[in-house]
Order: C-alpha cells, then structure tokens, then sequence
C-alpha cells in the first residue's frame, strides 16, 4: 500500500497550504487539492513531481479550485513531458557494445551477426548459418541481428 | 478524450542510418523453450500480420515448410511467402505472448512486428521525441 506522505505547499502569494500526497517515488507525478472552505474559503489544486524523497516540485498551481477537467488536463500535460526511464531491453549490455563498436560492426555489414556479452561469437550472410555457429559454440540463445549498410541510402518501408 | 499512461518507455535504436522503433524480442518453441533465438524486431503498424526470416526457426528446430503458406504483398505488388507458425515471444517486462507468425521463404533483412502483436499490447510513438510506449495489456 502506497504511504501518505504530508507536503507543503506555497503558492504565487506565498500561502502555505499542507495536504497528503502518496508516498511514490522519486520523479512520479500527482495532482492534489484541497476541499473548497478548507483553506480560508478557495480551493486549491497543484499538479506536482516528487524529485527526491522530500522534494517535491509545484509544476502548477491554480486558486481558486479549477475544474475537474483542467485539472485532469494539467495531469496529463505534466505526465506527457515528464521524462521517463527507459525500459531495460533484453539484451543491454549487447546493445551497450553496438552503440560502441560501431565502427567495428562495420566490418560485418550485409551480414547476420551473433553477438554474446561483448564477442561477435558467429556472423554469414544468412541467419541459419549465423545461428547454427552460434548454437555449436555452446550459445543456446543467442542474439542474432542484421548489419545494414550505412551507404544504402533507400527509404525502406516495411516489405 | 481518451487517455493512455504508459508504463514502459523505450528509446529508438540509433542505427547508422537513423533512429528506428525497434524491440529486442525472444523467440521460443511453444512447447519446449529451451529452443530460441534473440532478435531485433521493428515495430510497423502498416503490416497487417508480422513478418520474420524463415531462417530463425533453425533455432527453433522447426521445417520452415508446413500447410500454412501465406502470401505478403508489398505496396508495389510483389509479394513473398510467410509460412504460418505459432511462437512464443517474450518481451522483458512486458510479458510473454504466443503469436502466428509468418517466416519467409526468402531472407529478409528486417523481421516486422505487425498489427497482430499490437493487438496484444497498447502501444505509443512519439516520433519527434524517437521513443514508444508499451503497456503489457491491449
């Protein structure tokens, strides 16, 4: 269960206002705002990222209480810039060698090319045999992908 | 208006050529997936089914060549033969899918995943930031 974590928040006239927020972490995203009456009478509503355990960061304020439906809209503008984490891939530390070895992949262009960890372990112009070089140095899975060549400049489509 | 909040965000693969949608996938045998291959496939929501190289089910250990032959046409006409077999794909952190796809007679260079995987999944582009989006469940 999410922990409910208290926030203070000032807005442009320098008036604290405190509410709850969930306890997610660093860099979510969350709207929060207080009943009409709780605060000398208006409303208050901020759309705010949580930087750091105890941070919090204001991306938008609006007094007196917005409309549901700006608030929703605020959200997800806020969530939409928001930088996301990349999701890790299957094969990172792979893929951390091609974004490396460039230059050396060249050398395989037009090619299938088996890659283990930081070793071209197999490569052939066609993928079966690329495969099976693979599987005959003990790789069970292996990672096996296709090397264009930077000088063909066509606009591919699909098929 | 409809509203998606994606959970999973992946960057484009820079290429020498240029960015591109691309998704590290495996490929397994159904029923034994100790038999499978990684590979790159590239996400094209023009194709109405998935395309990969018939020369991925060596790793597979399956004939290429069963009673499911199924043409591709391209947009200018020609067309190869995907022959139909159902796999499963694994995608980390989003989950595991089975999935017939077609594996062509002849060598491609690009395996394509289709709309019959974004069936499966919610999936996001946002071509000028060069990331897409995925949530494990359509």
């Amino acid at each position: 269960m999410d922990a409910l974590r208290q926030i203070e928040l000032v807005d442009k006239n320098k008036e604290s206002r405190f509410g709850f927020v969930k306890g997610t972490g660093a860099g979510s995203l969350g709207c929060w705002s207080s009943p009409a009456g709780l605060t000398a009478g208006r409303g208050f509503a901020a759309v705010y990222r949580i930087l750091a355990h105890e941070t919090v960061h204001i991306l938008d304020i609006h007094m007196p209480t917005l409309s549901g439906e700006r608030i929703r809209q605020e959200v997800i503008n806020a969530r939409r810039d928001a930088p996301r984490p990349p999701t890790h891939g299957l094969r990172e530390r792979e893929l951390e060698w091609r974004r490396t070895h460039a230059g050396e992949l060249r050398r395989y262009e037009n090619q299938w090319v088996a890659l283990e960890e930081e070793e071209i372990i197999a490569h052939a112009p066609d993928a079966a045999q690329a495969i099976r070089q693979a599987k005959a140095r003990g790789v069970r899975t292996p990672y096996v992908f296709f090397v264009e060549s930077e000088f063909d400049d066509s606009v591919r489509i699909g098929l | 208006m409809v509203v998606v909040d994606y959970q999973h965000s992946f960057n484009y693969r820079q290429l020498a050529l240029g960015s591109y949608p691309i998704i590290q996938i495996r490929i397994t045998r159904p029923d034994d997936p100790q038999l499978g291959v990684d590979t790159d496939a590239y996400l094209d929501s023009g194709a109405e089914r998935s395309l990969f190289n018939g020369h991925f089910l060596t790793a597979l250990d399956i004939d290429l060549v069963n009673n499911k032959p199924k043409p591709y046409g391209s947009t200018i006409g020609n067309s190869v033969t995907g022959y139909l077999h159902e796999v499963r794909l694994t995608v980390p952190e989003i989950g595991d899918f089975n999935l017939e796809i077609g594996f062509s007679e002849v060598q491609i260079r690009r395996n394509l995943l289709g709309r019959d995987f974004f069936n499966l999944v919610q999936i996001g582009f946002r071509e000028r930031h060069l990331e897409y989006y995925l949530n494990p469940r359509p």
